[in-house]
């Protein structure tokens, strides 16, 4: 740990030392809010980005160093190199629970690129490769993502009417953290571009092909029940079937693995008040689960469960709008997303790998002057349970269920499938660059309002049990206020 | 009304009020002085520079025009300027062919992708500003600086970038201006 802190931090200082000198810079951003919160909540409006990002988000920092080796000479096909370090985390001191600390940071990205070496016109990228066609900056939604997890190389090519990258990875390391096995990651996307109209489109598979003999590797324990894994009881079953064969659980058989993710993209601009629309679509098959770990009678049992978690489906959409209302005066900003997650594997317990969701977010910024804006935002949302009940809406709603009824075995949760939130948004931003929805740094002071059908709908620490001798006691509370002193900033 | 509220409203009323801080009056030129004008951006591709983007001349001019300096924009300058790409060549064959103006104010540009951060594009726009008598452009004053700016989608390029450098750049050549024209040297 300490070393990793000590390359971080070295890594913070030679992007500063050496930011005056030629070829260098250090680029970054940092949000940071101070946000009381008179009901109890921990400091975010909502749940999560599906109500917009503003006053969803916490603290986050990243700081960004590039280092050209050689630059490019215009005019000229003479080879270029520069490297590239990136860190990013979640925690800043005094803003958050993690204390600034750095065991919260991570150097998240480092890579070369290299440009006009055998190929002209070609960049080429080794390292981490991570690589996306834009977001949804009302969600900080990325669905174009490809190569997240991914070290290698790619090559790109990026010019007036087309960009082109394709590259092939190991992300195994990235997805199994505890148990690297190789992860293959081949994948490409390609961009048009015909003026004020871009057409996109682009895939990335991750193939971990099957090793025998390598714990690590993915295998299968043949004869295991969903229900069962999901109750945590697969040995247990297994013991009231074979009593007393412990040392003789279920021999793990290997297997490989697949996973993939598609995605396409529509997006215009210059027309009539729309200053540019995104849209994006994807299909994504999560890669499967290694293994889970069963306790039983103070001895552990490893479960491979490839089988059981290779079927989670998603299909996600998502647009935004900016528009220019009012020149000079009024901008706004109109997105919406929608998700489809199903599990094939999963038929009796509420998680979200099997739900629905979708939501409308509106943004428009009031310029008083070049620098003083209001700002005002709402938004609108449904996230429905596939598999039973995932919400408490009241404080004295039962726990674990089974169709709607109390049911201490049961594998649902409370006693709604449903979740319907809005929020509402509004306050003062000062923007020292001028106008724009976008344009940082911003200082704002914000009131945010949230309604939702569930109980307590926003990050806390409430006791919510209903025990006799809970001395705490619990509330009804679907409306939560929230005001937020914040700052955002791109530098 | 509760304390919080109290609190909420004391700042919200200072930020306001903060954001309407008038600036400094400039430092004008004491009689109508003509200027004249070259902005362009040197391309990547090739050794060629073309003419910045006219959110930034604009402001450009508006900066000199409240210094009570008459600015005429030298809207083709690639043609004067042939294969030269030093500083001091640009200035020569700028003020050859500007003899009706007292001063010169060259802004060259140039823009280069960084990287992606946070969902944006990083560009910087590095610009070199110099003020010069046209009568001796070797000599006069100028300064150097590296504008950081996010854009937000990936065809958006140089033109961009430097449209959105323009707030920094203009402010940029204000403080040039107000630092020659505070203690004037005779074109």
């Amino acid at each position: 740990m300490k070393s990793a802190r000590a390359l971080i931090v070295g890594i913070l200082a030679l992007g500063l030392a050496t930011d005056a000198s030629a070829g260098a810079g250090v680029g970054g951003y940092f949000r940071v809010a101070a946000r009381p919160d008179l009901q109890g909540g921990q400091g975010s409006l909502g749940y999560w980005n599906l109500y917009g990002r503003l006053m969803n988000e916490g603290s986050y920092g990243m700081v960004d160093l590039r280092v050209g080796l050689v630059e490019p000479r215009p005019g000229t096909h003479d080879s270029w190199t520069s490297v590239h370090a990136r860190v990013e985390g979640g925690s800043i001191a005094g803003a958050d629970g993690g204390g600034g600390s750095l065991a919260d940071w991570k150097l998240s990205e480092f890579y070369v690129k290299a440009g006009n070496v055998l190929i002209p016109g070609v960049e080429w990228r080794v390292g981490t490769l991570y690589y996306y066609q834009g977001d949804l900056g009302l969600y900080d939604f990325r669905p174009s993502n490809l190569f997240h997890e991914s070290v290698g190389v790619s090559g790109r090519i990026d010019n007036e009417h087309l960009e082109l990258i394709l590259g092939i990875g190991d992300a195994g390391f990235a997805m199994r953290p505890d148990g690297y096995n190789t992860i293959l990651t081949p994948g490409g996307a390609l961009r048009l571009r015909f003026g004020r109209l871009e057409l996109g489109g682009g895939g990335q598979a991750y193939i971990e092909p099957k090793v025998t003999g390598k714990p690590t590797a993915p295998h299968v324990t043949p004869g295991m029940n969903y229900e069962d894994w999901v109750r945590g009881e697969v040995v247990q079953r297994y013991l009231e079937e074979n009593p007393g064969l412990e040392s003789q659980f279920t021999a793990p058989e290997p297997t490989s693995a697949l996973s993939w993710r598609v995605f396409g993209y529509l997006g215009f601009g210059g027309v009539g008040p729309i200053i540019w629309s995104n849209t994006w679509v994807n299909r994504v098959l999560l890669h499967p689960d290694a293994r889970s770990v069963e306790v039983v009678n103070g001895r552990s049992y490893d479960l491979f469960v490839t089988e059981l978690t290779d079927e989670r489906y998603q299909l996600n959409i998502g647009h935004e709008t900016q528009l220019r209302v009012v020149p000079d005066r009024l901008d706004a900003v109109w997105g919406w997303v929608y998700g489809d997650y199903s599990d094939k594997d999963n038929d009796v317990a509420p998680s979200d790998h099997d739900r629905l969701f979708y939501s409308t977010v509106l943004r428009g910024q009031l310029y008083m002057t070049e620098t003083v804006h209001l700002l005002a935002e709402g938004s609108v949302a449904r996230e429905v349970s596939r598999n039973g009940n995932a919400y408490r809406d009241h404080q004295d709603s039962i726990f674990k269920s089974a169709d709607g009824i109390s049911d201490t075995d049961g594998l649902e949760w409370g006693d709604d499938d449903t979740r319907d939130t809005w929020q509402a948004k509004g306050g003062v931003v000062l923007n020292p660059l001028g106008r724009g929805v976008f344009t940082r740094p911003s200082l704002r002071l914000l009131y945010g309002v949230q309604h939702s059908t569930q109980n307590n709908a926003f990050g806390n620490a409430f006791v919510d049990s209903l025990d006799a001798q809970n001395d705490f006691g619990n509330v009804e509370r679907h409306w939560h206020h929230l005001a937020s002193l914040e700052t955002e900033v791109w530098f | 009304m509760s304390l919080s509220k109290n609190v909420y409203a004391a700042l919200t009323v200072g930020l306001l009020l903060g954001g309407c801080v008038k600036p400094a009056p400039p430092v004008a030129a004491p009689q109508p002085s003509p200027v004249a004008l070259a902005a362009f951006r040197a391309l990547p591709e090739s050794t060629e520079v073309v003419a910045a983007p006219d959110r930034l001349t604009q402001a450009l001019v508006e900066e000199l025009r409240s210094r009570n300096l008459v600015p005429t924009q030298v809207s083709e300058v690639q043609p004067l300027f042939g294969g030269g790409r030093s500083s001091i060549s640009r200035l020569e064959a700028l003020a050859g062919e500007q003899r009706d103006a007292a001063w010169l104010v060259m802004v060259e540009t140039e823009a280069s992708y960084f990287a992606q951060v946070a969902g944006k594009y990083r560009w910087v726009v590095s610009a070199k500003i110099s003020l010069v008598p046209v009568a001796a452009p070797d000599q006069g004053t100028g300064m150097e600086v590296d504008v950081p700016v996010f854009l937000q989608f990936s065809h958006q390029k140089g033109d961009a970038a430097l449209a959105e450098a323009t707030p920094t750049l203009r402010r940029r050549l204000g403080e040039l201006l107000d630092e020659a024209l505070a203690a004037p040297v005779s074109p």
